[in-house]
């Protein structure tokens, strides 16, 4: 129950913040949106008697009432309107802030990867613009108690007796809120042909996909297998929505009759003259909007509950973002330079919501100043070690060392600073081709030179002279004037940004070139080896990962992975001469150039 | 109906469009909906009329009491009103059922339209479009969250009752005086008509606006996906996407803001309209009653039907949705209309043996549509039947462009492509392409079984499951599936229950199972580009020990940059800027010391050297 007042308060305060006005705005003309029925009744009910009782002021000022009412309620719902548009957008835009600090501002990388983990994310990701919905289901919540407590009032003046109408109101509450769950049931039930039926409407619709569609003329099979997930999405939600509006007929009948009843109650008053005929129309009045209030004030206490449900999850990832942010209590600066290099003690790894042991009580040391090679079969740990290294975990057991230093006492983010890479599955960021390199040093975004020098640095100074406005051209074919690349030439984009940093410690090569030619490929390496080796002043280390050996085999240390153990060390003649699994490796691959 | 669409305000015939689309969702559910909304109009006008007569009935019936005519009268008009209420209430669900059900069904129509439509050209060129993909955006209901057709249906299942309630109860007001009810009559269309604009007006200023929306989004998304999440750390990127974000999404939605800004004129105009109407009506009902020109009976009818009269509202969210699907709705059918006028292709059946003889590339010339620099220039190429092709070239060479043009994805610009000597153009695309199978560098990755996943390489066959596993065999995929979980019918795909996700290399090699099945079943064309790129040693080196059996009286084309493959095609070209530099087998291009041969020597020297050091 805490937790979701917490919740509740969270996700209101969202709203506020973003967009404080607009949301008082909302609520106050919510209040009079809310009083206005009431007093349109009452109006009404002033005006017969006025007329029963042949009075022209009673009458003009009840015909006044009313005359002024409806544009009055006209010009308010217009405003209040607007705010809930107002506030939805800038409550959204400004939850989406808050989900790209959290998620992407946490140290770790667990919410991405941890299969109990990604679950909940997926759903906050999903739902998140029910996040900016608080300040209007309030709203809507608040309009409708307002409205029943204003009916009651009226309707208790008239008869106490005919109080049990809002009381009938508690069985369409009841109701209401059975058909909301059948449908959330339904849809939570149907979640999965629902991202079935979104994949492949992606796949049928994107251009990547849109090549093998046609050669294999998947075109037509795709439709129908949309179709199909469809369907089931729609019986599953129809069948739900059928169900409770059976419901709702059903307390429509109950409804029907209470009212009825209610009418019935007040003309037997006005026939033994204990009300009037003005009190008759009252309460017809009243009773035809309470089932408008009471349904509508269904709708938004659901959708208020549904959003204290997603913003539980969305506490949730605060409270994750929070306990993945370590705090070092004397934090040790980064060296300036590596003086010994980086070890690896002892380090054991499993994955978060995991069994397996990827790492198993790896210890390498990795030397300042030298060019260390990563080898091993896919699965051996090599993407898991590199990682550790770039502190995106830590270990489980064990320790890295940096010049005798554990990583864990630096200052969080401070290490990843001084640390360069490329990875395998480099990011493609459609931004001007100078920004999608420029991003790995953003003081220096704006540095055309800065960036050409790393694009000539990764061999791939051509690729921006082959875009049509050159390092300005906008990435991606889904945006204006934007072009599309090839895979070689986005991995040369990526290499060029993992060499744009001028004084890293640590540069990672996680497979840059699967793409590339070979041509590049040996340029590229002779350039890396040569620049670490002439001693760069900070000692960095050059890690590779690669599995073309003719680039492993220059390394000054190959580390050969199996199995999350270190299996061999050394370099490469040494590794030859010992006959091993580095050996066998390599002469299988050398064998296509002989 | 086109000609009445032209003349009419775009709102109006973009919620006609959108009503047109009902009859083909389903046959009997759009008229039911339509007499629900006629019931669920007509019943509060005549509970109106009623309850006005039950209480005019009442001061007859104090002085007789409930047992005289007088009372039986007020007890017929209260079980009459009982009833009229009763079935309201009842109906009432019923068409906001159908409303919700319907407006799913019309989406769907919608998404499945647009995914045919999308579908349908023979080339590709259409996808990188930005207008296409700003439309396809609205159809993923993105962006604005009030782009939603069906939202829009649901909206107009209360909205149109509404409209009607109001226009039936200004009718009943002619009895009171028959100049005042056809003022209301008139008015009450104008007004709404002026508001509705506002809300038009709106909704094309959102919709035009949604490119830049999207750029929000996308920048959002870099931050809370995965597929950037390790960079975004390791170059501190989070506060600048913050700020490009908020830079981004002000610029889409202030236009927005601004257009939407209530206007004076049209608040306080359509408001001192209602005033001085409402003042000038209800004025004379309490002038008229007073006097007693008017029964209390009458005047509780008009009353009643005044206060009705007024219940259109024209400000809400219903409003909105109607508005936003009425301008995005006619475009989404118009994205249909134009995918519809694609070029002409070719129909000559495909000769049953083809490719016998050769494919030929023939002075062929392309650019990509809207691209300044020429992908391919003049290209001269004979690829012989039956044989193994490998292309080698820098990355930006025109390999894939060549691969494109081959599967008739894009038309060559000059030039022409011939099979057997016909000319490409001329075939009919679909035989052709069954004759292609490809194996692309950006393969797609289906969220489906691992059955699925290979047998779509042969739609037609996929049911087959012997042929899947011969395929799934022949490119040594066999066991990873048959190590999955649920085997054949795992799903590749975590998001699934009981699915499993795969890594890179596991992925090619179900996607050249995939090419592999399309060969089975009648492919005679392998393009294969890239297929060793995530694989590590051992399967590269499987892979190539393979290469000869999986292309064995193919036409083979491979694009690689591993020698370890290419030099056991048959032939090898060298492809630079679009044009062949250098052709012939291994050996011989080995010989002529070529830009082939330095390649080749690079690369093998470091294993040369080694192996001779470690002699």
């Amino acid at each position: 129950m805490r937790d979701s007042l917490r919740a509740y308060r969270v996700t209101l305060a969202l709203g506020f913040r973003a967009a404080p006005i607009h949301a008082t705005c909302q609520l106050l003309t919510g209040v009079v949106m809310a009083l206005v029925p009431a007093v349109l009744a009452y109006g009404a009910k002033l005006l017969i008697d006025g007329a029963v009782a042949q009075d022209l002021r009673d009458a003009l000022i009840a015909a006044a009432v009313l005359a002024g009412t409806v544009p009055l309620a006209l010009v308010n719902s217009f405003y209040y309107v607007h705010c809930v548009f107002a506030v939805t957008e800038r409550a959204s835009a400004y939850a989406d802030r808050r989900l790209m600090a959290l998620m992407g501002g946490t140290d770790g990388l667990a919410h991405h990867e941890r299969p109990d983990y990604l679950d909940q994310v997926q759903r906050i990701r999903e739902e998140r613009h029910r996040l900016a919905m608080m300040v209007n289901a309030t709203a809507g919540t608040m309009r409708a108690a307002i409205g029943l407590a204003a009916t009651a009032l009226l309707l208790a003046e008239v008869h106490p007796g005919l109080l049990a109408l809002p009381g009938f109101a508690v069985l369409s509450v009841w109701v209401g809120n059975r058909s909301r769950t059948l449908e959330i049931r339904a849809q939570e039930a149907s979640s999965e042909p629902e991202r079935l039926r979104r994949h492949l409407f992606e796949l049928g619709t994107a251009a990547e996909s849109g090549k093998e569609l046609r050669v294999f003329g998947l075109a037509g099979v795709l439709l129908e297998r949309h179709r199909a997930a469809a369907d089931r999405v729609l019986r599953a939600r129809n069948r739900a929505s059928w169900r409770g509006a059976g419901l709702q007929a059903l307390d429509g009948l109950v409804a029907g009759l209470s009212y009825a009843g209610a009418i019935a109650v007040v003309l037997l008053l006005a026939v033994n003259g204990d009300a009037t005929p003005g009190d008759v129309v009252l309460v017809i009045g009243l009773a035809a909007e309470l089932t408008m209030t009471v349904s509508s004030g269904v709708i938004y206490l659901s959708s208020l509950l549904r959003t204290v449900a997603l913003a539980k999850r969305f506490l949730w990832l605060e409270r994750y973002a929070e306990g993945s942010r370590r705090t070092v209590a004397a934090p040790v600066p980064v060296p300036d330079r590596l003086a010994g290099g980086v070890e690896l003690r002892e380090v054991s790894f499993h994955y978060p919501g995991t069994d397996r042991v990827v790492l198993d009580h790896v210890s390498v040391r990795l030397p300042a100043g030298a060019v260390v090679a990563l080898v091993g079969d896919n699965g051996a740990g090599k993407t898991t070690l590199i990682k550790l290294l770039c502190d995106f975990y830590q270990p489980d057991h064990g320790e890295i060392l940096v010049d005798g230093v554990a990583l864990s006492r630096f200052q969080p983010g401070q290490w990843r600073r001084r640390l360069s890479a490329a990875f395998q599955d480099y990011a493609r960021f459609e931004f001007l081709a100078r920004e999608t390199v420029g991003v790995a040093d953003l003081p220096r975004i704006d540095d055309r030179a800065a960036v050409r020098t790393a694009l000539a640095r990764a061999g791939a100074a051509a690729v921006p002279d082959a875009l049509p406005h050159g390092l300005e051209s906008q990435l991606g074919a889904g945006w204006d004037g934007g072009v599309d690349l090839s895979g070689g030439q986005w991995q040369k984009l990526a290499l060029g940004r993992g060499l744009l940093r001028d004084d890293p410690l640590l540069v990672v090569f996680d497979e840059p070139t699967a793409a590339l030619d070979a041509q590049t490929e040996h340029a590229l390496f002779e350039r890396f080896a040569a620049a670490a080796r002439a001693g760069s002043r900070h000692g960095t280390i050059t890690l590779l990962v690669s599995h073309r050996f003719s680039t492993v085999r220059m390394a000054d240390l190959i580390v050969v992975l199996d199995g999350g153990k270190v299996r061999e060390v050394g370099d490469h003649a040494q590794l030859m001469a010992t006959g091993g699994l580095y050996a066998e490796l390599y002469q299988l691959q050398s064998r296509a150039y002989q | 109906m086109a000609k009445l669409t032209l003349t009419l305000p775009p709102s109006v015939a973009g919620i006609l469009t959108l009503l047109r689309l009902l009859p083909r969702v389903h046959r009997v559910a759009p008229w039911l909906f339509a007499v629900t909304i006629a019931v669920t109009a007509v019943l509060p006008v005549a509970i109106a009329v009623v309850t006005g007569l039950l209480v005019g009935s009442i001061p007859a019936a104090v002085g007789a009491g409930l047992d005289a005519s007088a009372g039986r009268t007020t007890l017929g008009l209260l079980a009459a009103v009982t009833g009229l209420v009763v079935a309201l209430r009842v109906v009432n669900p019923i068409r906001e059922a159908l409303g919700v059900t319907l407006g799913r069904q019309v989406e769907q129509y919608l998404r499945e339209r647009v995914m045919a439509a999308v579908g349908r050209p023979t080339g590709i060129a259409h996808l990188a479009d930005p207008e296409v993909l700003a439309q396809l955006r609205v159809v993923r209901g993105l962006g604005l969250d009030t782009n939603r057709p069906d939202l829009a249906i649901e909206a107009l299942g209360r909205v149109l009752p509404a409209w009607l309630q109001a226009l039936g109860s200004a009718a009943v007001l002619c009895w009171f005086h028959w100049w005042l009810g056809l003022l209301w009559l008139v008015l009450w269309p104008v007004l709404l008509y002026a508001m509705q604009r506002e809300y038009v007006r709106v909704g094309q200023v959102g919709y035009g606006l949604s490119g830049v929306l999207r750029r929000a989004e996308y920048l959002r998304d870099l931050a809370i996906t995965a597929p950037a999440a390790k960079e975004l750390r390791l170059w501190g990127m989070l506060d600048w996407l913050l700020g490009r974000f908020e830079r981004a999404w002000r610029s889409a939605i202030e236009p927005v803001w601004r257009a939407r800004r209530p206007r004076a004129r049209v608040v306080f105009g359509a408001s001192g309209t209602v005033l001085a109407i409402n003042a000038l009506s209800f004025g004379l009902l309490a002038y008229a009653a007073v006097r007693g020109d008017l029964g209390l009976a009458a005047l509780a009818v008009y009353g009643q039907a005044l206060l009705r009269a007024n219940g259109f509202v024209a400000f809400d969210d219903d409003n909105a949705y109607l508005s936003y699907a009425a301008v995005a709705v006619p475009r989404l059918l118009e994205l249909d209309r134009r995918l519809v006028a694609d070029e002409p292709t070719g129909t000559r059946p495909v000769p049953p043996a083809a490719p016998a003889r050769q494919l030929r590339f023939e002075a062929v010339r392309f650019g990509y549509p809207g691209a300044e620099w020429v992908a391919i220039a003049g290209l001269d190429l004979t690829i012989p039947a039956g044989r193994s092709l490998a292309i080698v070239g820098r990355n930006g060479a025109g390999k894939t462009s060549l691969v494109k043009l081959l599967c008739q994805l894009y038309r060559p610009t000059a030039g022409r492509i011939t099979v057997d000597g016909i000319d490409l153009a001329e075939l009919d695309p679909a035989g052709w392409r069954s004759r292609v199978a490809v194996l692309f560098q950006d393969f797609a990755r289906y969220e489906l079984s691992a059955a699925d996943n290979i047998g779509l390489g042969a739609p037609a066959n996929a049911g087959d499951r012997d042929l899947l596993r011969a395929a799934a065999e022949r490119a040594g995929a066999l066991s990873l599936v048959e190590s999955l979980p649920r085997g054949w019918d795992t799903v590749l795909s975590r998001g699934y229950e009981g699915g499993v996700d795969l890594s890179g290399g596991q992925w090619q090699r179900i996607a050249l199972a995939r090419a592999m099945f399309a060969v089975l079943a009648g492919a005679r064309v392998l393009v294969l580009d890239e297929p060793t790129a995530a694989l590590d040693v051992r399967a590269e080196a499987e892979l190539y020990e393979r290469f000869l059996e999986l292309t064995e009286g193919l036409t083979t084309i491979l694009i690689s940059h591993r020698f370890s493959t290419v030099r056991r095609a048959d032939r090898i070209v060298v492809l630079d800027h679009g044009v062949v530099t250098e052709a012939g087998t291994h050996e011989e291009l080995l010989a002529t010391g070529g830009e082939y041969a330095e390649m080749f020597t690079l690369q093998a020297a470091r294993f040369v050297e080694g192996d001779t050091a470690n002699a």
